[in-house]
């Protein structure tokens, strides 16, 4: 299980990493070929680059979640008492997943109408499915990543300490 | 039928208990927002539709880039060329080193736009080398903090891109209203800095020599050079800020890996990694926020809240004092993004009936958010400084106060001054 989850982490960075390097590279270039004429013109990429950004921004939401750095406010309840802070995690874990998942169903549904209706960006007429597509698998992805985490600190931790006692 | 006020106080209810139980700030804001739409009957696909719509916005596209140049910058070795560049032209002053950290802080603010960033990044070398030299750990940790909240005011700025993003005003016009204001920022908090290091006797190293800077400076120029080609390449119509952010890591890739050689080309992937990372968490905070901010719109919760600041009074000065007390509370508690979009609804309407200068407002509210950077209970700035310096958070709290007063002496100044804040973007134009 560990090691499928560590395969599609890197996998996740991998794509996320590419497609940054992509950004770069097409935004450097557009900025080249306008200043210096070359016959080639890569201004008409912005809808490519968003398509990159889209799926940067989240394939990198699970890989956050993962690394724990999703911004919070820790102040209440670090002060709670343990049995208190776990009742709390927990409630925490159930409100992200139900909301992941609701995201993630509707998410499904508005790239299938995207798909259905054959809706195209307006300048390069790219398929939109492939961008929305990237609001589910993003649920999906993080949905796991916070099992794990959950697993990892909340649930084995919590095994540990009845073993040690 | 549910009204506007009930969905409203239904909305930010379960945001903040949300908020205090340490739900991230994004599903917070997500989750709230789905609950209201679903009192509403509104369509649920909306939930969807606006997050994935308030991500795919040109204009935001900057903002991973712009983290990946910080990073780049910062691991090719750019921060302690500056501090050793700064630290031998400062030399014996009363706070010296305490001056030192607010320099680079305003330096390094035109290399990055992110305030936590910037104190991970300098603090990690000032805070120990003010230490060694007998300051105040608490200090030290507090002015790091401080001083690394400038990154949102000096371009490049995220909070910058966000709001010229949701107000619709020229991002370019942004960066250049932001420099003023900017070093107003660096300038009160470097008195204070003077003024503390002179009562507790903290004195600097003699000047360096002509010849020491001139070395110093050469080593440092690359990262010097940086701002300057952001803002030279913007404004000489060379390139779009959009596209600046980009030009930038690729000057930071050559710079790390050919003039410095302190980046090898297998760290580049790593450290993409890194940057679409620290971006993604930005952009969730974004993309959730601009769900919530789609339900205060569509109810006409904004409207209502706009209308009720202007029939509470007309006055301009009252008006934003009315934003400076609520943006400095709100800043207490949410990050700047999640500020800016529950925030910018409500208020640009009212601005604009007032006659205020967009960008001139746009930089009031970053000041606000930037003070609320290193403002207990929650400054993210203060999270990663305290943790820098290996001290509780509140040990930190006495400290940071005085550079808090400071601030806020020069948001009066910013808030009151609209030349201070315009006088740049209209010389541009």
């Amino acid at each position: 299980m560990r090691k499928v989850l560590n395969a599609l982490r890197y996998l996740e960075e991998g794509l996320m990493a590419l497609a940054v390097l992509c950004v770069v590279l097409i935004n450097f270039a557009s900025i080249v070929t306008r200043e210096i004429d070359i016959g080639i013109q890569f201004g008409q990429a912005q809808e490519v680059m968003l398509l990159m950004f889209v799926w940067i921004t989240f394939l990198g939401i699970p890989l956050a979640a993962r690394k724990k750095s999703h911004l919070g406010l820790s102040i209440l309840t670090d002060a709670l008492p343990p049995k208190a802070k776990k009742a709390a995690a927990h409630v925490k874990l159930a409100v992200s997943i139900w909301f992941l998942i609701t995201l993630g169903w509707f998410g499904l549904l508005m790239v299938m109408k995207e798909y259905q209706s054959l809706q195209k960006t307006p300048s390069l007429g790219l398929p939109l499915w492939p961008f929305g597509s990237a609001i589910v698998v993003s649920a999906v992805l993080t949905v796991i990543r916070l099992l794990e985490v959950a697993y990892d600190e909340l649930w084995h931790k919590q095994s540990g300490e009845v073993t040690q006692q | 039928m549910i009204t506007a006020g009930t969905i409203a106080l239904i909305l930010f209810i379960t945001f903040f208990v949300l908020l205090f139980l340490d739900v991230p700030i994004a599903i917070g804001l997500g989750a709230s927002a789905l609950i209201a739409l679903l009192l509403t009957g509104k369509p649920l696909l909306m939930t969807a539709m606006m997050m994935y719509a308030s991500v795919e916005k040109f204009g935001l596209l900057s903002i991973p880039l712009f983290v990946l140049a910080g990073i780049i910058l910062e691991r090719g070795g750019i921060s302690d060329r500056l501090i050793r560049l700064s630290s031998l032209v400062i030399g014996p002053v009363w706070g010296s080193l305490a001056l030192v950290t607010v320099v680079v802080g305003v330096i390094f603010a035109g290399i990055s736009g992110s305030g936590p960033a910037d104190v991970a990044a300098l603090g990690a070398i000032l805070i120990p080398a003010m230490v060694k030299r007998g300051y105040n750990k608490n200090f030290a940790a507090g002015i790091m903090a401080s001083a690394g909240s400038i990154a949102i005011i000096v371009p490049p700025s995220i909070a910058f891109i966000v709001y010229g993003v949701l107000a619709e005003v020229s991002i370019g016009d942004m960066f250049l209203a932001g420099i003023v204001p900017g070093l107003l920022l660096g300038i009160v908090m470097g008195v204070y800095a003077y003024m503390y290091g002179k009562k507790h006797g903290h004195m600097g190293d003699p000047r360096g020599s002509a010849k020491e800077i001139w070395v110093a400076f050469k080593d440092a120029i690359w990262g010097l050079m940086a701002p300057g080609i952001i803002l030279g390449g913007i404004y000489g119509g060379i390139f779009t800020p959009e596209e600046a952010a980009g030009v930038v890591v690729v000057y930071g890739v050559i710079v790390g890996l050919f003039i410095y050689k302190t980046i090898k080309v297998k760290d580049i992937w790593n450290i993409t990694v890194d940057a679409g990372i620290s971006s993604a968490v930005v952009m969730f905070v974004v993309s959730a926020a601009g769900l919530f901010s789609f339900v205060i719109m569509s109810q006409g919760i904004a409207m209502k809240a706009s209308q009720a600041l202007i029939a509470f009074s007309t006055n301009k000065w009252f008006f934003l004092l009315a934003v400076n007390i609520i943006l400095l509370i709100a800043g207490c508690f949410l990050d700047a993004i999640s500020i800016f979009y529950i925030t910018v609804p409500i208020f640009i309407p009212v601005a604009r009936a007032m006659g205020i200068d967009l960008v001139h407002f746009g930089i009031i509210m970053s000041v606000n958010l930037a003070i609320g950077l290193f403002t207990p209970p929650v400054g993210v700035n203060l999270y990663v400084a305290a943790n820098l310096a290996k001290v509780p958070l509140k040990d930190i709290i006495r400290y940071v106060v005085p550079f808090i007063i400071a601030s806020v002496v020069a948001l009066i100044i910013i808030s009151v001054w609209p030349a201070l804040s315009l006088t740049l973007p209209h010389l541009a134009h």
